[in-house]
């Protein structure tokens, strides 16, 4: 009987410790969570009903160097639907048909999807388009407003200007390279939302305002770019080319005033880009690199006559051939010019006199005028991917003389299309080298960022430069074809013409023709360089300088530059 | 009398949160008309720009209005003004009388570079029906 009394206590007493235990824990735990861990559930449950939106910043425009847009960005609605939360899809179908201009089969086709997510039923629509769907209240159906690139001057200047990805970030050219200033910062609305999603009118609401992208205001012209593309691809139609392109510069300050490439892309696409063409999307002229044959021989001559080792009536012999470390070097129309001046050996395009000149300077100093020119490095343009050029200097130890004698008449050198006319600028600036730009300034509502010219260094002196615009003078007017000329005006130039290289090497007969040049000579305004990619006829004077010749004909006109001998372009109007 | 003035408290705070979520949903349906208004003006301000497009404009002034491009465009030297000494009237001392500043201004002046280069494009774009054949 005592036993069984003590049995039963000690069950008593086990399970008073029992539950006294798990009181313990339980009390331990309630102390954890409210205490201890309090913060944590205390965010947890604050983010359960907080309502963070992201606020998406404008992206800033891109204008013209006159303030004309080419590039902006405007907001749309576009509609969606949830289809779960439709209970009379054919009935929201038809009253959207009439509104989205799209058949009510396919709206009806997507309400009656199995997804669990919302689906598109229109992109992009008109502002009064958005307002009448709004006022239809359709359950299930709604808009979201999305920014869209539009270019109000339509397709102009694509390989230039880039494009936006559908997360609104540049994805080429300068929408890329410009892309932390054009995009801005978001901003964010964090609020208290209710049971649906919705954010309570009286709630607790913070706003981080965004900060809008800048506009970049670019140097180009936009009626200089359209000329420019238009005879561009008029030109390569003519002389069944495959393509090529054309720059337009201000030699003072290195402005861009248009940089036109062909074949080219439409920006105004419903889908631009397109995984086939991606060689289109570059801006070519600062990306590609070619040789650019004879138009290299100003640069030649620039260096003999800035170290006083030729003038331009210094006579040499032209014997039509020259030996170089065993290596034959022939004028391009294999002729023997005999004596003849410098001007003449630029004239007559001189293979043998630009090697000779290149002798006279030796590869020490030849290679230094090559490299103060700005070949071989990134004129620092604001485009992304920029080439650097190539060519082998004595450092190399594949370097021969032969080189030295190629490279002087621009073979054996690669150079990009804007070196090209930033050296050619050289000579138009009185023999200052400027840095190319293409962006002239930042806006930002209204705070204005300029983006000064650079003046990169003196590369020839003035005297220099006025000898070699006269001696391009003359290559324009003195040369048989005379197809550049424009009566009345001086225009400096020199053609070029260089093989095609291809994996077979120079054989394939398939040339670049090419014409660079400024005007007017004695005050320039414009420096330009027009290249032609394979054309039918195959040198730089019969294909370059006739398209050359219609572009400054125009650039004349637009910017009012007057004849330097107006008797001499009244005569030629009058004909 | 405790008890009243807790009711009235209460009315008064009940009546003052209503008011305060009436204006928040009125501020809510303010901010989202403002914003469609934007998107409006933003679609607007694109039509003018597409409106102002060169080939807009060329398209106007060539399929409407029977415009050509401007050729064979003509500078011609404009004649240096004379700005000879302008002397103020003053007829009580009896001294001739120069020509006032303001009457030679109003005076038809001779045409300058830019005058006559846009006289040349005007006539060079003149309607087609207008031109002489």
């Amino acid at each position: 009987m005592v036993g069984e009394a003590r049995d039963q206590r000690w069950r008593l007493m086990t399970l008073c410790v029992l539950f006294a235990a798990c009181a313990v824990v339980l009390l331990y735990r309630a102390y954890s969570y409210q205490v201890l861990e309090y913060q944590r559930f205390h965010d947890l449950a604050s983010e359960e009903h907080r309502l963070k939106k992201e606020i998406v910043p404008r992206r800033g425009d891109v204008l013209d160097r006159n303030g004309n847009p080419l590039a902006v960005s405007v907001m749309y609605k576009s509609v969606y639907a949830y289809p779960p939360s439709i209970k009379d899809p054919a009935a929201v179908a038809t009253a959207l048909s009439g509104v989205i201009g799209e058949p009510s089969e396919s709206i009806l086709a997507k309400l009656r999807s199995n997804s669990n997510t919302a689906v598109l039923l229109k992109r992009k629509l008109p502002a009064e388009v958005s307002t009448r769907i709004a006022n239809l209240s359709l359950p299930g159906v709604f808009l979201q407003a999305e920014p869209f690139r539009e270019y109000p001057e339509g397709s102009i200047a694509a390989q230039l200007l880039g494009f936006v990805g559908k997360d609104f970030k540049g994805l080429a050219s300068l929408e890329l390279s410009l892309d932390r200033e054009l995009a801005g910062e978001p901003g964010l609305i964090d609020a208290e939302r209710d049971t649906v999603g919705g954010e309570i009118a009286i709630g607790r609401r913070d706003v981080i305002p965004p900060r809008d992208g800048s506009d970049a205001v670019l140097t180009i012209d936009r009626f200089i770019q359209r000329m420019v593309e238009r005879e561009l691809a008029n030109a390569v139609k003519e002389y069944k080319g495959r393509g090529g392109f054309i720059i337009v510069m201000d030699p003072k300050t290195g402005e861009v005033l248009a940089m036109a490439s062909y074949p080219t892309y439409d920006l105004t696409a419903e889908e631009v880009f397109d995984p086939n063409h991606q060689e289109l999307y570059k801006p070519t002229a600062v990306t590609d690199i070619y040789e650019p044959g004879s138009v290299m021989k100003i640069v030649t001559m620039s260096a003999g006559i800035e170290e006083k080792l030729v003038s331009p009536s210094t006579v040499f012999n032209d014997t039509g051939v020259l030996r170089v470390d065993g290596a034959i070097i022939r004028n391009w129309d294999f002729s023997a010019h005999g004596r003849e001046t410098m001007t003449q050996v630029l004239i007559n395009s001189c293979n043998i006199g630009a090697s000779y000149v290149s002798g006279l300077l030796g590869p020490e100093r030849f290679y230094r005028y090559i490299d103060a020119f700005g070949f071989g490095k990134p004129t620092g343009i604001d485009l992304p991917g920029e080439a650097s050029g190539r060519y082998r200097t004595p450092k190399d130890p594949d370097w021969t003389r032969v080189d030295l004698a190629t490279n002087s008449f621009g073979q054996g050198i690669a150079v990009t299309a804007i070196q090209m006319v930033a050296a050619a600028s050289v000579i138009a600036n009185g023999g200052v080298l400027m840095k190319p730009m293409v962006v002239k300034a930042f806006r930002n509502g209204d705070s204005v960022r300029e983006v000064p010219p650079v003046q990169v260094r003196r590369v020839i002196s003035p005297e220099t430069a006025r000898a070699l615009t006269e001696m391009m003078v003359h290559v324009v007017e003195d040369n048989s074809l005379k197809l550049s000329v424009v009566p009345g005006y001086r225009i400096a130039g020199k053609t070029g013409t260089a093989d095609l290289p291809t994996a077979a090497g120079y054989t394939s007969g398939a040339t670049y023709a090419s014409q660079v040049g400024f005007a007017p000579a004695d005050d320039p305004r414009f420096v330009m360089l027009v290249r032609i990619d394979d054309p039918e006829k195959k040198f730089g004077g019969q294909v370059a300088s006739p398209v050359f010749k219609k572009i400054a004909e125009q650039l004349f006109a637009y910017m009012k530059i007057p004849p330097s001998d107006p008797a001499k372009a009244r005569a030629a109007a009058a004909r | 009398m405790a008890s009243v003035l807790m009711g009235i408290a209460s009315l008064f705070y009940l009546a003052q949160t209503s008011d305060l979520a009436a204006t928040g949903y009125s501020i809510q349906e303010l901010q989202a008309e403002e914003s469609d208004l934007k998107l409006k003006n933003e679609q607007l301000a694109l039509e003018v720009a597409k409106a102002k497009s060169l080939s807009a404009v060329e398209a106007e002034a060539t399929k409407r209005l029977l415009m050509v491009p401007a050729k064979n465009l003509v500078y011609v030297q404009a004649s240096p003004v004379d700005d000879g000494p302008v002397r103020a009237a003053s007829a009580s001392r009896g001294e001739p009388r120069s020509v006032p500043a303001l009457e030679k201004a109003s005076a038809p002046p001779s045409p300058g570079l830019l005058d006559v280069l846009k006289d040349t494009m005007a006539s060079a774009l003149a309607p087609r029906s207008l031109r002489k054949p």
